[in-house]
């Protein structure tokens, strides 16, 4: 069995075997060290567009039609991350099948996963494998997902341009106000534009949105349908305004300043998360009768003696 | 990545041949899924390179293929094949449909991992890609 570190030259060759042996490491483990400061000390710089919106809306559908225009004269990466079912533990990786015969494309790479380990490990691996594909000479990255793991403030950090794909059907619209999406997404899309009730959610999202626009930039509402393809030149050009928009107003720096403080963040909660769970498996039954007590001491437990890194 | 050793199994799930009919492998992706699998399942009419293409960039342990139409001896041959030029050889290749019990000796001597009739438990087929690819107690 050859060790990652062939799999990475094979990969900055551009083999594509190799690739994604890089990214099932990533996915599935087991992590090393090496690995991981190999892929961001390559520090690529790689654009990112992160398509987020709940089930059913057309996002896979919709990163199969952006393909074309995403991967002119160059590599595009997807990856699609999909939730686990806590209960079995399985996951059930529907996203490819919008693909059709887009999956042919030379210059596509498509990874599928459902997150492992932590509640912080979606937006972890997700941004980790963006990192690599960059590492290997990709042009852009675009990540699906219905949110990062558990964390729904966490998307706001996971990619340069977001995304936020919306349908006429069911009450979309209140879920996304609830969930706070509405305040910093960067494009809004209205899918199934197809369908009826396209209009309506259109004027509500306009007003919804008047007060944004803040920082220069007036996140466009977009009707789209992936079905028929109508507004897709129109959605292709809103993303690239976008990017265009962060590198002129030197935008681009200070989103990946706090992509970076997450990702941080987020893999300290992870590794702390594993530790704590083991010392909880096996704490005391009186640790429990006051919780706030209880997360004290384990905390000061799972980290006694350890304050090297390992 | 097919030994023992998984704490999990991904597999892709593919139908191949000109039959539209897929209500068959959906239940399988269902129940492979609450045996706590990630699947993918691709589609129908596959042809064979979309689906070993489709199984490297996803890096499965296995591909389950699902095929009625006959064709399952030039078929698998091909997958096969394209296995082995992709170097997928460690990736399981298992399928299932109207397949007599002579072609499917035939076709599990030229490397198929393992393939059942018609009349499949999706039991048989869990048990098959634990006990071949989980990490055993
Ligand atoms: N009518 C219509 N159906 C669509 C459109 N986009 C996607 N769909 C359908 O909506 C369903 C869910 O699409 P999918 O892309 O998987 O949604 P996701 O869960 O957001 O990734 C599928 O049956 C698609 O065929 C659209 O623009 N119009
Ligand atoms: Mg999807």
């Amino acid at each position: 069995m050859k060790g990652w570190q062939s799999f990475f030259k094979e990969a900055l060759r551009g083999e594509e075997q190799a690739v994604a042996r890089i990214l099932t490491l990533l996915e599935r483990g087991p992590l090393d060290d090496d690995l991981l400061k190999k892929i961001y000390e390559s520090d690529s710089q790689i654009y990112t567009i992160a398509l987020t919106g709940s089930t059913g809306v057309g996002k896979s559908s919709l990163v199969a039609q952006l393909t074309d225009f995403l991967a002119r004269g160059q590599y595009v990466g997807i990856i699609a991350m999909d939730p686990r079912s806590s209960i079995s533990g399985g996951a059930f990786l529907g996203d490819r099948i919008r693909l059709k015969e887009k999956a042919q494309h030379p210059r596509l790479f498509f990874r599928s996963f459902a997150p492992r380990g932590t509640p912080f490990s979606g937006y972890i691996t997700a941004k980790t494998m963006a990192r690599a594909l960059g590492a290997f000479g990709f042009g852009c990255v675009l990540i699906e997902t219905q949110g990062a793991g558990q964390s729904d403030w966490s998307l706001q950090h996971l990619a340069d341009t977001t995304v936020l794909v919306l349908s006429p059907e069911g009450g979309d619209e209140i879920q996304m106000m609830k969930r706070g999406l509405i305040e910093w997404a960067d494009i809004f899309v209205i899918n199934k534009a197809d369908r009826p009730g396209a209009k309506p959610l259109e004027y509500a999202l306009m007003h919804e949105l008047k007060d944004r626009g803040h920082t220069g930039w007036k996140p466009p509402i977009m009707l789209t349908s992936a079905q028929n393809g109508q507004g897709m030149d129109e959605l292709f050009e809103a993303i690239e305004k976008h990017h265009h928009f962060l590198r002129t107003h030197g935008l681009i720096d200070q989103r990946r300043k706090s992509h970076q403080e997450l990702e941080c963040l987020l893999w300290t909660l992870s590794m702390t998360w594993q530790r704590v769970h083991r010392k909880l498996e096996h704490a005391p039954k009186q640790f429990l009768k006051n919780p706030y007590e209880g997360a004290k001491k384990i905390l000061a437990e799972a980290f006694h003696g350890r304050k090297k890194s390992s | 990545m097919a030994q023992k050793g998984l704490s999990s199994i991904k597999i892709l799930l593919a139908k191949v041949g000109l039959d539209g009919h897929d209500r068959g492998i959906k239940v399988i992706a269902r129940a492979l899924r609450d045996a706590g699998m990630d699947v993918i399942y691709s589609g129908i009419k596959q042809t064979p390179e979309a689906i070993m293409d489709a199984a490297l960039q996803e890096g499965v342990d296995a591909i389950g293929i699902s095929i009625l139409s006959g064709a399952h001896m030039t078929l698998f041959s091909e997958l096969l094949k394209l296995r082995k030029r992709k170097k997928l050889t460690d990736m399981l290749l298992i399928g299932g449909g109207i397949i007599p019990p002579e072609d499917i000796e035939k076709l599990e001597k030229k490397g198929v991992n393992k393939l059942w009739g018609p009349d499949t438990s999706t039991e048989d087929i869990i048990h098959f890609l634990k006990e071949k690819l989980l990490q055993s107690e």
